[in-house]
């Protein structure tokens, strides 16, 4: 049976593209625009691995979403690797990485995002 | 260099030192309770005379040069006779009350009388009438204990230039304190309250919020959270016999925690917090100025000091845009405790109080500024000194030498070595440049240990300049800009640096002002004496605390990251915009 991946972002164009790699490379995708819609389809299709993007509706909508996913009994086993633009269209000055106490997720990566990490750091992670 | 004896011991000083400076040198302890290093000798208090054979007179030690071949006696029936009838004089007017006095059996007066063996009271006569002047929230004067020594007014004119406090009248009618003999609150104090750390008697404290603090310990309805400022660490464990420079974090944590204080946090962590929105404020100024060619207020000014920040209102209102808009740690602490913290809690910011542990008295004035209720109450509920701490902890009869160490809790008492060096002169800029420089260029400030060796040190003004080369993207518009930095400490300083800005002679990007000699390690909270060598060593332990963590920069705090993830979103955002920064008033100067 394929991995199912659910893919959540509010650019269609990047959902586009990602998903059309991923089905190349064998994956099942179901997509989400935000994620609020994201976190309903995890509970429904019950993926192996979510994508999520941090800001969608508001700036920190992906950071909101991966606690709740972490903190619903039906969802808190879905691993999440975060795709974000954030660092660089806020001009932070840090990156954000996985953190037990409030980021519980398994990697973030930072958009651009190049198609040979995500596809390594999806194995990594459901294999 | 000059040789003399004193009491027979033969001495070789520096030119142009005095005798007691020669009688230090020799290992003879001459008593004072005027004098203060490094300053112009006050000569008032005559208890330091000393017989110079040759002279007629007794002289006093601490204004007398020491001279070739000079043979001093400091121990002679004659010297002891005199210092008895000075300290006897002076106790004579001395509002004695010593048992209730808040520096009982930490007065340089009681310790003299004792020194001199001095059992009764030999002359009785009219005293001082009593005059309690509490007209500010962070000083109390009382004029019946003062002995007219005067090392507030030197204090007050020569190093901080603020002139709040001068001598009026002569003889047994002298009153040392404001102009007309008026309240405090009627001229122009920026409550910095070195005054009070260099006063040898009880007549200026601080405002004192034990008892506030001790009521909401004992409210069972309050969550008492506590932060502990940088400088505290590094100079509570004088008041418990261990020597300056002794570092007593765990054991503070836990006299806080028998205290009775249910959560334990650390100012250090919002002083990563002002260096990430600090140092981002500094590099939109610069974007500003180099690539938007828009008009900016530069140098921009550090913004932690509230006396600093009352200086520039009343003295230099005409600057205030310069000032950076963040708030102080103190402050951005206090906002984020009732909102942030509250929220993960589920308290509202009416069942939270908040204590901190300060090194300085004007904080006490900062917290009840009324603009500092972002959470939409004081922010800051009590502030209490290094010296005030040290007394709850006497009262509650916790054995401090014997505590063992504890760790501050976590999210708000998680820091980086960046937050300690806030203590002392140098450390903010340094912090800011560990952020600045490695946001800009993508490589850690290059420099051994991290230090930036230019700007540390007591040197009253520091400068450094650095050219920033090897820009990120981003920030290429700061390629080969050579960024030049100043720092000063004690308002007097501040001045000079301004006088600079202001007739053209240099000009800065970015200034450190710290308002007490030393920066917050010799605030005028500290226990009493703060000389050079102990601002040193206090210095040391902090730099020892830097060096000893593992998080070295703020922006690698990963709690920062959780604060600015879970809450704030981005550094001068909207939230960052009502929490952490705030905005500064034109003031008259009286």
């Amino acid at each position: 049976m394929k991995n199912k991946i659910a893919l959540v972002d509010d650019d269609v164009d990047f959902l586009d593209a990602t998903k059309n790699l991923l089905e190349a490379k064998g994956y099942a995708v179901v997509t989400a625009t935000s994620g609020e819609e994201g976190y309903q389809k995890a509970k429904a299709e019950a993926p192996s691995l979510m994508l999520l993007d941090v800001m969608m509706g508001h700036d920190s909508e992906g950071f909101d979403i991966a606690r709740k996913l972490s903190e619903d009994p039906a969802t808190k086993n879905i691993p999440v690797i975060m795709l974000t633009g954030i660092r660089k269209a806020m001009k932070l000055p840090f990156s954000f990485e996985p953190d037990q106490d409030w980021l519980p997720v398994k990697a973030v990566l930072e958009k651009p995002i190049k198609p040979d990490e995500l596809l390594k750091r999806i194995k990594e992670v459901i294999g | 260099m000059t040789t003399l004896t004193i009491n027979d011991i033969s001495v070789t000083v520096p030119e142009g030192g005095t005798v007691l400076a020669a009688a230090k040198a020799a290992g003879v302890n001459i008593p004072t309770l005027c004098y203060l290093e490094g300053l112009d000798a006050i000569g008032a208090c005559r208890v330091c005379v000393v017989e110079v054979e040759g002279a007629k007179s007794l002289v006093a030690s601490c204004s007398m040069p020491a001279t070739e071949g000079m043979k001093v006696h400091t121990n002679t029936p004659r010297v002891r006779k005199a210092r008895r009838t000075v300290v006897e004089l002076l106790l004579s007017e001395h509002d004695g009350d010593c048992q209730t006095c808040e520096r009982n059996e930490d007065c340089e007066l009681q310790e003299i009388a004792s020194d001199l063996g001095i059992t009764g009271v030999t002359y009785s006569g009219e005293r001082t009438a009593a005059g309690i002047d509490a007209s500010t929230a962070a000083l109390v004067r009382n004029n019946s204990k003062c002995i007219k020594c005067r090392r507030c007014v030197t204090v007050c004119n020569q190093i901080q230039t603020v002139g709040a406090l001068f001598p009026q009248a002569r003889g047994f009618k002298t009153v040392i304190g404001p102009a007309f003999a008026s309240t405090l609150d009627s001229v122009t104090c920026v409550q910095c309250g070195q005054c009070a750390a260099v006063c040898p008697v009880g007549a200026i404290v601080e405002q004192s919020h034990i008892q506030r603090t001790w009521d909401a310990l004992d409210d069972k309805n309050k969550t008492v959270v506590v932060q502990t400022a940088p400088a505290v660490r590094a100079a509570l464990g004088e008041c418990f016999g261990y020597a300056p420079g002794t570092l007593v974090t765990g054991k503070m944590v836990s006299a806080l925690r028998r205290l009775g204080f249910g959560t334990v946090f650390d100012t250090n962590f919002t002083a990563d917090l002002t260096i990430i929105e600090e140092g981002t404020e500094l590099l939109m100024r610069l974007k500003k100025a180099l690539v938007d060619k828009q008009p900016v207020a530069l140098p921009q000014f550090t913004s932690c000091s509230p006396g600093w920040i009352n200086y520039m209102e009343h003295f230099h209102p005409d600057m205030l845009a310069t000032l950076s808009t963040c708030k102080s740690p103190q402050q951005m602490f206090g906002a984020l405790a009732k909102t942030y913290w509250a929220q993960k809690v589920g308290k509202k910011p009416e069942d939270i109080f908040v204590v901190s542990i300060m090194p300085c008295t004007a904080k006490k004035f900062e917290s009840q500024r009324p603009e500092m209720n972002a959470s939409g109450m004081q922010d800051v509920d009590a502030v209490l000194t290094t010296r005030e701490l040290a007394r709850m902890i006497k009262q509650a009869g916790i054995d401090f030498t014997s505590l063992p160490d504890d760790a501050f809790d976590k999210v708000m008492g998680v820091s980086s070595g960046a937050a300690d060096i806030f203590a002392n002169t140098g450390g903010v800029m340094e912090a800011a440049l560990r952020t600045a420089y490695e946001i800009v260029t993508g490589r850690p400030l290059p420099f051994e240990d991290l230090h930036v060796v230019p700007i540390a040190g007591l040197e009253g003004v520091k400068e450094a300049a650095l050219t920033i080369t090897g820009t990120v993207e981003d920030w290429r518009f700061l390629e080969n800009v050579t960024l030049k930095v100043a720092v000063a400490h004690g308002l007097g300083n501040a001045q000079k640096v301004i006088d600079r800005i202001k007739s053209g002679e240099a000009s800065y990007h970015f200034v450190e002002v710290m308002t007490c000699p030393g920066g917050c390690i010799g605030g005028g909270g500290q226990p009493r004496l703060t000389s050079n060598a102990v601002r040193k060593e206090r210095i040391k332990a902090i730099y020892k605390e830097d060096e000893s963590k593992k998080l070295r920069k703020s922006h690698d705090n990963p709690k920062i990251k959780q604060v600015y993830g879970e809450f704030l979103t981005i550094p001068l955002g909207k939230k960052s915009h009502h929490l952490l920064h705030t905005s500064y008033t034109p003031k008259e100067r009286v």
